[in-house]
């Protein structure tokens, strides 16, 4: 852990028509903050510091609060939504890389595997697709080293969060690519293949050289429009302890209060590198048509 | 060397689902000819074709091409015959096929480099030496649809030619082609035939079988009616369905 940036609060919140129930939990909590008994509890859970006697010596809380979100400028509140920001992009290019990866190998047995491969590759995608990613994610952070200490595995299998984080959305984006491929690949005409083995040459390089090749032209819009997806779905890492652009925006806000200001510069963060993005898929899918 | 090259379809039988699309075809056809294969569509024409590489299958009997023969119900992607006999047998589609991402000379240039293992000068010396011989020497760097449809076919040939194949199985290439554009693809066949390849024609072009042809087969309903030279075939037809056949053509 690093040094403490900003001292946080905790907070008891009440419905805004129970007023009464309020006042009675502030009398409750000055009854226990002046006879003592409130530091005691504090001690036993270690969380008893000099800070609590200025909250206690009298100063408002609004005041305190006021105070942090003051401190909380725009100079010191963005260089840490940067470093979310870098850590999304890592992420969403990380993950897609190793669904593509896995995609190409998947989409082939699919199309032209033996039939247990081709069972094989179906399984995999029914599966990874009809599960929420939320659930693989604790699976694979949580999950994992359960299974390997009840089973007493020699490796431990306890993922750092970004592994799993890339894990999990490589496995899970696998499947959607793996299907854009397979539908890609068999978009080309069976002339073209029938082409390549008039002219002598055997099914992995017509496969290689003629088919994959425009093939490509089909996927690549609809892989970016993915990619698009896949960097906006990476938020839900939060999870999972991964300090990317929405959980730094959790964490600030939380700590400045400041959920609206933080809030709109986190979204334009977010559109500053999606749209763009989204030009690139609407671009591809243009120059798919002129076939060059 | 003619004995090399002799293409021997024997008994050749093939069905789709009840349908028999050829029934118990013989026929023999020397090295250095060119055979015209007509008749009525659906009558086998294609089939009969595409068996002689591989392309297709069928049911019954065997084809011989050279020392190579192709036997039913096999699968003959990958079959070492069907690879054998695509090396002496280059192929020419009605829809061109040419490979949209590479330009003609790539085209051209794709099939000897990787199946003959010639080197990339090598190979695009070829290349340009056949474009200029199907007289697109200036298109050399064009895109398949940046072409006429005339000059895709031309270029689908000179691709075939680059394998240095004895002859080539010519799929009505000239039917998806204005009038004027089919001449210019019939010239460069003329040409070829001079050098002396096997060429086996599947066509609906009347005048270039009279003109081109050693020989036409007449096919319906997958059997081989008639077979002939182009004036007995033509002129003088003996079965009444040529004539039925012949006189729908003309019209």
């Amino acid at each position: 852990m690093g040094p403490a940036i900003a001292p946080g609060y905790y907070a008891i919140a009440f419905r805004k028509d129970q007023e009464p129930l309020a006042a009675q939990f502030d009398a409750a909590l000055d009854r226990l903050a002046s006879q003592g008994q409130l530091r005691q509890i504090y001690e036993k859970w270690h969380i008893w510091n000099k800070h609590q006697e200025q909250l206690l010596g009298g100063e408002k809380v609004d005041d305190f609060l006021r105070e942090s979100g003051r401190q909380w400028t725009f100079r010191r509140y963005f260089p840490l939504l940067l470093e979310g920001a870098v850590m999304t992009v890592r992420l969403t290019f990380l993950s897609m890389l190793l669904a593509m990866a896995l995609a190409l190998p998947i989409a082939v047995m699919r199309l032209y595997g033996p039939a247990p491969l081709r069972l094989l590759a179906t399984v995999y995608v029914e599966f990874f697709r009809g599960i929420p990613v939320l659930l693989l994610l604790y699976f694979l952070y949580f999950g994992l080293p359960v299974i390997a200490e009840t089973y007493g595995l020699p490796l431990s299998l306890k993922l750092q969060p970004v592994m799993a984080a890339i894990l999990g959305f490589g496995l899970n984006y696998a499947a959607y690519e793996a299907e854009i491929y397979r539908s890609g690949i068999a978009s080309i005409p069976v002339g073209q293949w029938e082409a390549g083995a008039s002219l002598g040459m055997t099914r992995l390089h017509t496969f290689r050289r003629i088919i994959l090749p425009q093939a490509v032209r089909v996927i690549l819009p609809p892989t970016t429009n993915d990619l698009v997806a896949l960097f906006k779905d990476t938020s839900i890492v939060s999870i999972i302890a991964v300090e990317e652009l929405t959980k730094q925006y959790q964490i600030l806000a939380k700590s400045s209060l400041k959920y609206l200001e933080i809030g709109v510069v986190t979204a334009l963060l977010y559109l500053l590198m999606s749209v763009p993005l989204g030009h690139l898929s609407r671009y591809l899918e243009r120059r798919r048509g002129r076939g060059r | 060397m003619s004995g090399e090259m002799q293409v021997v379809i024997s008994h050749v039988t093939k069905r789709f689902a009840q349908r028999l699309v050829l029934d118990d075809v013989n026929l023999e056809i020397d090295a250095g000819q060119t055979v015209a294969l007509i008749g009525p569509s659906g009558a086998g024409k294609s089939t009969l074709l595409r068996s002689i590489n591989g392309l297709n299958t069928f049911d019954e009997g065997a084809i011989r091409v050279g020392s190579h023969t192709l036997l039913p119900n096999r699968s003959h992607h990958g079959c070492p015959g069907a690879r054998q006999v695509r090396r002496l047998f280059g192929m020419i589609f009605q829809d061109f096929q040419l490979f949209p991402h590479l330009t003609a000379l790539e085209n051209i240039m794709e099939a000897p480099r990787c199946v003959l293992g010639l080197s990339k000068a090598d190979a695009r010396a070829r290349a340009m030496r056949l474009l200029d011989r199907v007289g697109l020497a200036d298109r050399t760097a064009a895109y398949p649809q940046e072409l006429s449809g005339g000059q895709k076919q031309r270029v689908a040939i000179a691709r075939a030619m680059a394998m240095e194949p004895r002859g080539l199985l010519c799929d009505e290439i000239t039917s998806a082609l204005d009038p004027e554009l089919k001449s210019e693809v019939l010239a460069v066949l003329e040409d070829l035939k001079r050098d002396g390849l096997t060429l086996i024609i599947v066509t609906h072009e009347i005048g270039f079988a009279r003109r081109a042809a050693d020989r036409v087969v007449v096919l319906a309903e997958g059997r081989i009616i008639e077979d002939g030279t182009p004036s007995q075939v033509l002129d003088d037809p003996q079965v009444p369905r040529t004539r039925q056949f012949l006189s729908q053509m003309l019209v």
